[in-house]
């Protein structure tokens, strides 16, 4: 079975002033489809980079970053736009959802890009706002939600067009323990129903663990880490 | 210390936005440059005016005249009767040397000791026959064959030949003289473009036979009182003052409309000057609001916006004065050549400049900004910090106080146009109730933005994602998008309503030329200059011209300076043939047929500016000195329209003229042909009977004159279209800041948006949609707006400076062209703006705070 995304030997590197600063090198990676992968490390290490990359928010330089099945590497932004439109659900820590657009409309926001019409929309955002226990609010401004509601409809917004990836950068990081619990329940429950791929940052010992695998950004490097061995070498 | 850190954090948010500092400058710049260009520009003219008069009379305190100039015996007469008194005979017309037109005055080099002309210094410096400082002016030299003195800086400047010989054209005809000298003034600007020569030379040169215009005198109050009481009536002792300031009102309502084209500039400009530093402070709504979390007080938050509002404004005034200081000099240019046009020859040698002026300025670019941040400030310091961050918030709140602006707007433009309406003759009260319905109706625009994007939003969905989040940005972010539509929208309404005005103004005096030309060819002697009246024809020219072949019947027409109880007006007397009295549209008139009463004694007609400007009315009279009896008395027995002056025009009949004037030359004649297919060849029958080398005429046809008139009258309008290109600029300015900031400010949005799927090309169609909807919306809402403007203008604002009344026109070719200039510079405005956010960094933008 083709993983939903796979990257292989991806090196990023940012210009600050003259010197070069290696972020990521040689990272190989793959998420199959029903899968959740937590990314762990430390702040800085560059996960959110990585989680970009494999977007198409920041373009690649070296290696390739293949999602289901398409290289990224070769195509320009435009093309990189659309697959990224189709295929990838964002969810983050900070929510991102648009402060002017109700929860509707936030939520329809992939759907409509992508140019389906607003009858076919209705029935999958009410689906979806049941799904995540906020029916009736559809007409509700975000910035005025709590952040437990905000993250609700941030992933009601990442899976209406049933990508086959998830990318979740921190998703509980604005939450208190209780809310954030809540949140992954449903953003786990949801991600398996729809059988789609999930790879997720986390700096929770907690989330990590209910994931399929740990993955941990290190010096630029990656490697799998197993779930007992977290305590000791978390120093996040 | 707290402020500096503030002020600190300010600059380092503008250094990061180069383009929102330097457009706030640049806005204020513009918007206190035009002000200040209008303003020098109006000063100049007018300063240079009084100058060149002050330094021709010098001394003078009294003037001597009659009503058509008066006979050189009484110059003789007054000499022997009043020994010892300074009195010298002036005679002053224009003369033309290639295509500049020179000031010519005649005096006698004797007489002058004490008039001490041109400021030349302190009088009596020297002997009996010396003149007042022989050395700077060295008048004696007029007394060789033919000569004349130039100033020095004419001289100069039109390479004119010292101590040679020149080639003069006088009315058309050409004459030699000799320039003898060049002279220079206590005050050049006053004395350029001016020709001086000895008095019996000018006397020939102007054919003035053994006339001349006025004898200056200086007079103690005593003197005064013993040359009145010997006065015959037909001679007038008039103060020295009194010409200027009948000059000086002649160009008046000149002045005014230039000053209110720049109070409209001002308008606009104060209002996207509003825009722009409301932006500037809306934009760092977040930023505030965290430092209003760390502990910083509203009050010093005020202060410090407060104090960056003033550390730019007055960057940008003082920009902005040297650029109207700059700009005044081109100003100055079309003005006086529309002053040259159609009221007096002017050389304006010096620009005015006062400290004052830096100081209006400074009040003005300042004080609008300050006053626009503060609101902005206010709201921003008073909004408790977590609020500041709920955008939503904002403009749900916006959207509920919509309705109340706009029914504040509704009553603010009521009583505009109620205060327009009011019978009064007020200019002030005209601006005022301009004043009020532009700001009524900047209140109401986002409320109609909001309705009408709300409206239509369904049938822009049906157009796809692009238009309908274009669309629902607008109205979802009316407290941005409001503002911006009302500052474009009202900076293109005000050059729709000067469209309009001009256009109506243009369409009247084309329909009045059309009338007021009755005779098919018209025949005049060459002017120097298009304002000077122009000389006479010889005696026979009327019988010769009805004799020609072709020539069904002939009017004769004579130009004189009349003096009224009114001042001096112009007056025309006219033979009239059968069709003349087709050619004026008779506004009132008390009996049934005005013409037949005109042709009684002591009658005339007035035009209408005159009977707007001092209410008079067909029925009154108003007196007039005569050449045989002094002042008389003539009843008006109609009034009719004229675009020809806006100082007034009085109409008087040939025979009545006869009875009070002894002057039987006439300067033009209107003939009228048997069939006017054949114009040309009458033409050409009339120039060769009519004209000869020594006295050439012009002979013109109706339609050629017609398209004079027209060229005249663009030319007059074309300092306004000057102003109004300016204001475009303006608008366009502040529409272009208000967008970048409204866009960067939604700049998370838009990168939310490309990480959802939206591409690039998708992003820019977003942007350039809605800014394009933005102003189609403006130039929509700026229709009614535009054309109650124009109404104002020309219903109350001319008929208040000028006296002309006229029809109001709508341009409908205006229209769409409003539409597309407002929706064009929106998008043109959006370029960059959708640029930048289809390129700026995502990640950057979504990166977690
Ligand atoms: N545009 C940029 N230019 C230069 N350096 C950058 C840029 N973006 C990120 N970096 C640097 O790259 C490194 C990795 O950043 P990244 O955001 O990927 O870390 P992270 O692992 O997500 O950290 P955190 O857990 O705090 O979110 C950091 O040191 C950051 O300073
Ligand atoms: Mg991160």
């Amino acid at each position: 079975m083709t993983p939903a995304i796979r990257t292989t030997g991806l090196s990023h590197a940012y210009m600050s002033g003259q010197a070069k600063t290696t972020i990521l090198h040689d990272v190989s990676m793959e998420v199959a489809p029903g899968q959740t992968v937590a990314l762990i490390g430390r702040s800085g290490s560059g996960k959110s980079t990585l989680l970009n990359l494999i977007s198409g928010l920041e373009p690649i330089g070296t290696g390739d970053v293949v999602l289901n099945g398409e290289s990224m590497k070769s195509l320009n932004d435009h093309q990189r736009t659309l697959l990224r439109g189709r295929q990838i659900g964002f969810i983050y820590q900070s929510f991102n959802l648009i402060p002017t657009l109700s929860v509707a409309d936030n939520i329809a926001l992939p759907l409509a890009l992508a140019g389906s019409k607003a009858a076919q929309q209705n029935h999958r955002i009410a689906e979806l706002l049941t799904a995540v226990g906020l029916e009736g609010r559809n007409r509700d401004y975000p910035d005025r939600l709590s952040g437990g509601e905000q993250q609700r409809v941030a992933i009601a917004r990442a899976l209406i067009h049933k990508p086959a990836l998830i990318l979740a950068d921190e998703p509980t990081g604005n939450l208190d323990a209780n809310s954030g619990r809540q949140v992954m329940q449903l953003l786990n429950d949801l991600v398996s129903q729809q059988n789609s791929a999930m790879l997720l940052v986390t700096h929770s010992m907690e989330v990590a663990r209910g994931a399929d695998h740990i993955l941990m950004l290190e010096s630029g490097g990656i490697r799998r880490v197993e779930p007992d061995t977290l305590t000791q070498s978390a120093a996040w | 210390m707290l402020l500096r850190i503030l002020i600190k954090s300010s600059w380092q948010f503008y250094r990061h936005h180069p383009a929102q500092l330097l457009l706030s400058i640049l806005g204020i710049v513009l918007g206190v440059g035009i002000v200040t260009a209008v303003l020098i520009t109006n000063n100049s003219s007018q300063r240079a005016f009084a100058l060149s008069t002050e330094a021709l009379y010098g001394r003078t305190t009294h003037q001597l005249s009659g009503a058509n100039g008066l006979p050189q015996s009484v110059y003789v007469q007054l000499k022997e009767r009043f020994t010892g008194v300074p009195m010298a005979p002036i005679i002053s017309g224009h003369v033309a040397i290639d295509e500049n037109v020179y000031s010519l005055l005649g005096l006698d080099p004797f007489a002058e000791a004490q008039f001490n002309r041109l400021g030349s210094g302190p009088a009596a410096t020297k002997g009996t026959d010396s003149l007042p400082s022989a050395d700077s002016v060295p008048i004696k030299t007029l007394l060789q064959q033919d000569a004349l003195l130039v100033s020095q800086i004419s001289a100069e400047q039109h390479n004119l030949p010292v101590n040679d010989s020149v080639t003069l054209n006088v009315g058309g005809e050409e004459h030699n003289a000799y320039l003898a000298a060049t002279y220079t003034s206590a005050n050049p600007a006053a004395t350029t473009g001016l020709m001086i020569g000895d008095i019996a030379f000018v006397q020939s040169l102007l054919k003035r036979d053994d006339k001349i215009d006025r004898i200056d005198l200086i007079l103690n109050e005593q003197q005064v009182e013993a040359i009145r009481g010997e006065l015959p009536e037909t001679l007038q002792l008039t103060p020295a003052t009194s010409r200027t300031q009948t000059m000086q009102a002649m160009t008046r309502g000149f002045h005014i409309n230039l000053t209110a084209m720049s109070l409209l500039a001002l308008v606009v400009g104060a209002f996207l000057i509003h825009n722009t530093m409301t932006f500037a402070v809306v934009q760092r709504r977040e930023l505030f609001a965290i430092k209003r979390i760390t502990g910083i007080t509203s009050k010093t938050l005020l202060y410090s916006i407060l104090l960056e509002a003033v550390i730019i404004s007055t960057i940008g005034s003082l920009i902005g004065i040297a650029v109207g200081y700059a700009l005044s000099g081109a100003l100055v240019q079309l003005t006086t050549r529309t002053i040259n046009d159609l009221y007096f020859v002017l050389h304006v040698q010096q620009i005015w400049f006062s400290p004052w002026l830096i100081l209006g300025g400074l009040v003005l670019g300042i004080g609008s900004s300050v006053l626009a941040a503060s609101v902005a400030a206010f709201d921003a310091a008073s909004t408790s910090p977590v609020q500041t961050r709920q955008r939503s918030l904002i403009e749900e709140r916006t959207r509920s106080t919509l309705p109340i602006m706009a029914i504040g707007g509704f009553i603010i433009m009521i009583v505009g146009i109620a205060l327009s309406l009011l019978p009064v003759q007020s200019l002030l009260v005209g601006f005022a109730a301009l004043m009020l319905i532009i700001l009524g109706y900047g209140l109401l625009i986002p409320w109609m933005v909001y309705a009408l994007s709300r409206l239509l939003k369904p049938w822009l969905d049906k157009l796809g994602v692009s238009v309908s989040l274009a669309a629902g940005g607008i109205y979802r972010n009316i407290s941005r998008t409001g503002l911006a539509i009302a500052a474009l929208s009202i900076a293109v309404s005000a050059t729709f309503g000067v469209d309009v005005m001009i256009g109506s103004f243009r369409s009247t005096v084309d329909q009045w030329l059309r009338t007021t030309l009755q005779s098919d060819v018209y025949i005049t002697s060459p002017a120097a200059s298009s304002t000077q009246n122009a000389r006479l024809l010889a005696t026979d020219s009327l019988s010769l011209a009805i004799d020609t072949v072709g020539v069904k019947s002939v009017s004769s027409g004579r130009s004189i300076d009349a003096r009224t109880s009114v001042g001096n007006i112009d007056m025309l007397v006219i033979q009239p043939h059968e069709q003349s009295s087709l050619g004026f549209d008779l506004i009132t008139s008390d009996s049934k047929d005005p013409w037949l009463q005109w042709r009684q004694d002591q009658t005339l007609m007035v035009s209408e500016p005159l009977a707007t400007k001092h209410a008079v009315a067909a029925g009154d009279t108003i007196e007039v000195f005569t050449e045989t009896r002094g002042f008389l008395p003539f009843e008006i027995a109609a009034v009719f329209r004229d675009y020809g002056s806006s100082h007034g025009k009085i109409l008087m009949d040939r025979q009545v003229f006869d009875q009070h004037w002894n002057e039987p030359g006439i300067s033009s004649l209107g003939v009228l042909l048997d069939n006017t297919d054949d114009d040309q060849s009458v033409i050409a029958a009339l120039s060769a009977r009519l004209s000869s080398s020594e006295r050439p005429l012009v002979i013109q046809s109706n339609t050629a004159i017609h398209a004079q008139s027209l060229v005249v009258f663009d030319r007059t309008f074309e300092v306004t279209r000057v102003l109004r290109w300016l204001t475009v600029g303006v608008a366009f300015v502040g529409i272009f800041s208000a967008l970048l900031a409204l866009h960067l400010e939604r700049a998370r949005e838009f990168a939310i948006l490309r990480a959802s799927g939206a591409t690039r090309r998708r992003i820019m169609g977003v942007v350039m949609t809605q800014t394009a909807l933005m102003g189609l919306m403006a130039g929509a809402l700026a229709l009614p707006l535009g054309w109650l403007m124009s109404e104002i203008l020309i219903k109350v604002i001319n008929v208040r400076s000028f006296g002309w009344s006229m029809q109001s026109m709508m341009p409908i070719g205006a229209i769409p062209e409003t539409l597309f200039m407002a929706t064009l510079s929106a998008i043109l405005a959006g370029l960059y703006p959708a640029y930048r956010l289809s390129r700026s960094a995502i990640a950057a933008q979504l990166r977690d705070d």
